[in-house]
């Protein structure tokens, strides 16, 4: 399982966002499997809210083709207004493989709410994240 | 101070936690949008920032967090004669004028302290008699003097449910209640507590609140006509009133055993002769009570209180032969029993939580309330009841659906079943310990085999979902905020659509 921390990212809304962090992070999958995972993660807050915070929202999804499961926290700079009145400044990308028992464990994390809020810190670092969370 | 209709507005959007549009807003509390407006209008100027907002076409919003910092803040929260509502200050009035019963006093030694137009005082004065003519007291005014006349008995009742009105809705406890008559010494406030105690003691049994008061206030105001030497002599009451009295009397040996002790323990108090009748009428108050343990009365009373609680069930369709519905009907017939006598006696039970119950549990309210008046119109019940005793009977029917409600399965889904509803599961748990959580699921996995999740009576999920069998679904964010929480627990509680 790999972990990345995205910071000060300047995005204009939660497609975008999505896009940015895909092409970022999954640079190795080609250009077809990219466009299937963001379609998959529209698809997914379309279904409902991924909000589980104020300010954070958990972008997440199974896909069985990943080689590897993927967790980004990304940050960003300024706001994005997330389903037309909700302000959200910290994203927490979960993109697993079936059946990946990591992300139950990180999943527990985040039922503390202290966690949540260190992920949000400006002062957050990557060592912090993979301590927090694997 | 807070007028009553902005603390319903209040709690009506802080149990929403939506926008709720005036309309909406208008029907629940009762009153017209324009009232709404200008309600709401107030409520803010209370506030340093405004705690309701307004969005054109949406409705109202309360910033719950904002309110709760600041609640107990708002400038104007002292109390005084300026600030009493016209029901406060009508039921003042009327304990004054019946205390001094039947003398008659000046108009403006009443009226002075509140700063009111003539108008309103003659408008007031309409309303007091009659809600006095309710108890076959007549209100007279000659120029600036009034007076009220009446049956002593039901002059004791008019002050007591004025007292209770006025003074018991903001009291918790005994001590509480007592603290709100400015005249009653340490004293006279330690003999009425003995009194109570021994009519626990006597029944091996405690009185709970708020009947405690009822007793404690009818003995406050026996003590005070008596030694203010007011009472005259009441006139000769027909043979089938004393048929009658004579009846509850053998019915009710133990009661009645109570009652003279206790009027004799007061004439002994207040130096005074207390002629016998006023025993009678402490026993109507007893007979009128809830007790902490049933006494096992085999009565018409029983009889018509069985058939009520049955009637309530039935309006409910509750399965009848459960034994959580057998023990819902052992509460009610405790309660309606006592009920009955309350009605009878033109006893009133004030319920402080009538507003909370109304909001929290407006469904179950609103069904009992119409079969009520059913049953009335139908002669099961031989008097209207109050909301009072409607918010009582409220509160059996919350215990019966929060009980039933435990034995409930609940599932909780998301789209994956690892995302979401991981954190949903756990948020759920910490708020309802005690809710049968019986597992999370993917809705794929959910539809793939619904069998396997036959049982389940509820589902909450962060993704809309068809349920299959009897299951309903509850829908919820990941945060399981306020406005969720209380949402599940509406339907947990409450477990039916009204």
């Amino acid at each position: 399982m790999k972990v990345f921390l995205d910071k000060h990212l300047d995005v204009e809304n939660y497609d975008n966002w999505v896009t940015l962090t895909v092409n970022k992070h999954f640079t190795d999958y080609d250009k077809s499997l990219r466009q299937e995972l963001v379609t998959e993660l529209v698809q997914r807050d379309q279904l409902g809210s991924l909000q589980i915070a104020e300010r954070v929202i958990l972008p997440h999804i199974i896909d069985s083709s990943l080689a590897e499961s993927v967790i980004v926290i990304s940050q960003l700079n300024e706001p994005i207004l997330y389903r037309t009145n909700v302000e959200i400044t910290t994203g927490i990308y979960i993109l697993a493989r079936q059946n990946e028992p990591s992300i139950t464990k990180i999943i527990n994390r985040l039922i503390d709410e202290s966690v949540i809020l260190t992920l949000q810190s400006s002062r957050l670092t990557l060592d912090e994240v993979q301590h927090i969370l694997t | 101070m807070m007028t009553k209709s902005g603390d319903k507005i209040i709690s009506v959007l802080s149990k929403y936690d939506r926008f709720v549009t005036s309309k909406e807003l208008a029907n629940t509390v009762g009153v017209s949008t324009k009232t709404i407006y200008r309600k709401i209008s107030e409520i803010n100027k209370n506030y340093q920032s405004p705690i309701i907002k307004s969005e054109p076409g949406k409705g109202y919003i309360i910033d719950y967090e904002q309110y709760l910092k600041t609640k107990g803040h708002d400038t104007k929260n002292s109390t005084s004669a300026l600030q009493l509502t016209p029901l406060e200050r009508r039921n003042e009035v009327m304990t004054v004028l019946l205390f001094n019963a039947p003398q008659a006093i000046n108009i403006n030694d009443v009226y002075d302290k509140y700063f009111i137009s003539y108008d309103l005082v003659k408008q007031d004065l309409l309303t007091i008699g009659k809600t006095l003519s309710k108890f076959h007291i007549n209100l007279f005014r000659n120029g600036n003097q009034i007076k009220v006349e009446g049956k002593e008995q039901q002059i004791r009742k008019a002050i007591n449910n004025a007292l209770l009105q006025s003074k018991a809705m903001n009291t918790e406890s005994i001590n509480d209640f007592a603290s709100e008559f400015k005249d009653l010494s340490h004293q006279d406030n330690q003999f009425l507590t003995t009194q109570i105690d021994w009519i626990q003691k006597s029944l091996h049994t405690t009185v709970p609140y708020p009947y405690n008061i009822n007793i404690f206030s009818h003995l406050y105001v026996l003590i005070k006509r008596f030694r203010y030497g007011k009472v005259v002599k009441a006139d000769e009451e027909s043979n089938e009133f004393y048929d009658q009295y004579q009846q509850i009397i053998n019915d009710n040996p133990k009661f009645w055993k109570i009652s003279t002790d206790v009027v004799k323990n007061t004439a002994d108090y207040i130096h005074r002769e207390i002629p016998e009748i006023e025993s009678y009428y402490l026993l109507e108050y007893l007979i009128s009570m809830r007790y902490n343990h049933d006494f096992q009365l085999n009565d018409s009373i029983s009889a018509d209180s069985s058939e009520l609680a049955d009637f309530y069930i039935k309006g409910f369709k509750l399965d009848e032969g459960s034994s959580k519905t057998k023990s819902l009907k052992n509460d009610l017939i405790s309660h309606i029993r006592p009920m009955y006598n309350r009605l009878k006696n033109h006893i009133v039970i004030v319920n402080k939580l009538l507003k909370d119950i109304r909001s929290e549990y407006s469904n179950i309210f609103n069904r009992l309330q119409k079969l009520s008046q059913q049953a009335y119109k139908t002669n099961l019940l031989p008097w209207p009841i109050s909301s009072d005793e409607v918010g009582f009977l409220t509160l059996y029917f919350a215990k019966y659906y929060e009980e039933v409600s435990l034995n409930k399965k609940v599932l909780v889904m998301c789209a994956s079943g690892v995302g979401t509803s991981k954190l949903l599961y756990a948020k759920i748990h910490r708020n309802f310990p005690n809710l049968d959580l019986v597992g999370i699921t993917s809705k794929s996995d959910y539809e793939k085999d619904y069998d396997k999740y036959s049982d389940v009576d509820v589902i909450v999920s962060t993704v809309p979902v068809v349920a299959k069998n009897h299951a309903e679904v509850v829908l919820s964010s990941a945060m399981f905020n306020l406005q969720d929480r209380n949402r599940l627990s509406r339907y947990i509680n409450e477990g039916f659509s009204g």
